[in-house]
């Protein structure tokens, strides 16, 4: 497992079948339930996909793997509403999932990363924190506290 | 550790955000002087230090009979809050996930 502090890693044990858990990560309806968004789009390995929240706010995933009942992953650009194209190629982030059978139900590993490229002022705007002047004033002391 | 929601309120308000900035540029200073020409009294100064001290934001130490106030590096650490804000979206939707896909369907 990757344990860079810029990425996120878990680990869930879920007491229920493999089949049930790859079908609420992998398929279009299972993931609609859990994320609470609408899929929209095909949802097939290398395919862009948009996930419509109910806000009326999207953003756009790409899904780079889909291997039935063991790993699926996505990448996009994490935190606030982006397409694919927004931000550099090198800001995405990917999330992968993997499944393994247990004897008495699925243990789910989920790891994000990396989050190293994005911005700093992206993370701020992502932290709510885009009130005009906070920025300026948020880089004043990160020069400070980082000198 | 202080939590996200607490560094969000700490700095949600603009008199703290004031004393942040004035710490920020002029380093470490004493509770006098960081109240100083700020519009509240020596008391409401003294509660915004202790909300921000709360935060996580500045520590506290005393030279000779004066209070003196700074930054704390370790905590004020954006891209660190930044991942907290990742994780806990993480840990909402995980649950959700579990609940769903361990709901038995056969109780209702």
């Amino acid at each position: 497992m990757e344990t860079s502090p810029q990425t996120i890693s878990r680990q869930i044990m879920l007491k229920a079948s493999l089949e049930k858990v790859w079908t609420a990560i992998a398929t279009p309806e299972g993931f609609e339930g859990w994320f609470t968004c609408k899929v929209i789009g095909t949802w097939e390995l290398n395919k862009d996909v948009i996930l419509l929240w109910p806000s009326g706010n999207s953003n756009e995933i790409r899904i780079v793997a889909l291997n039935p009942q063991s790993e699926f992953a996505y990448q996009w650009h994490p935190g606030g509403y982006a397409k694919l194209g927004d931000f550099p190629e090198e800001q995405l982030t990917t999330v992968t999932f993997r499944l393994h059978s247990t004897g008495d139900g699925t243990n789910l590993e989920m790891v994000e990363g990396d989050f190293a490229d994005i911005p700093e002022e992206r993370r701020l705007k992502v932290m709510g924190l885009n009130t005009a002047g906070w920025e300026e004033e948020l880089e004043n002391i990160r020069k400070y506290v980082e000198a | 550790m202080s939590e996200l929601w607490q560094v969000f309120i700490a700095l949600g308000d603009p008199n703290r955000l004031a004393m942040v900035q004035r710490l920020a540029k002029g380093g470490p200073l004493s509770m006098v002087r960081l109240s100083e020409g700020m519009n509240f009294t020596r008391q409401a100064g003294a509660k915004h230090i202790a909300v921000l001290r709360e935060a996580g934001l500045v520590h506290l130490t005393k030279s000779g009979r004066e209070q003196i106030v700074s930054l704390d590096r370790k905590n004020f650490h954006l891209a660190g809050m930044f991942m907290r804000q990742m994780e806990a979206e993480w840990d909402d939707r995980l649950a959700s996930l579990k609940m769903i896909v361990e709901e038995d369907p056969t109780k209702h």
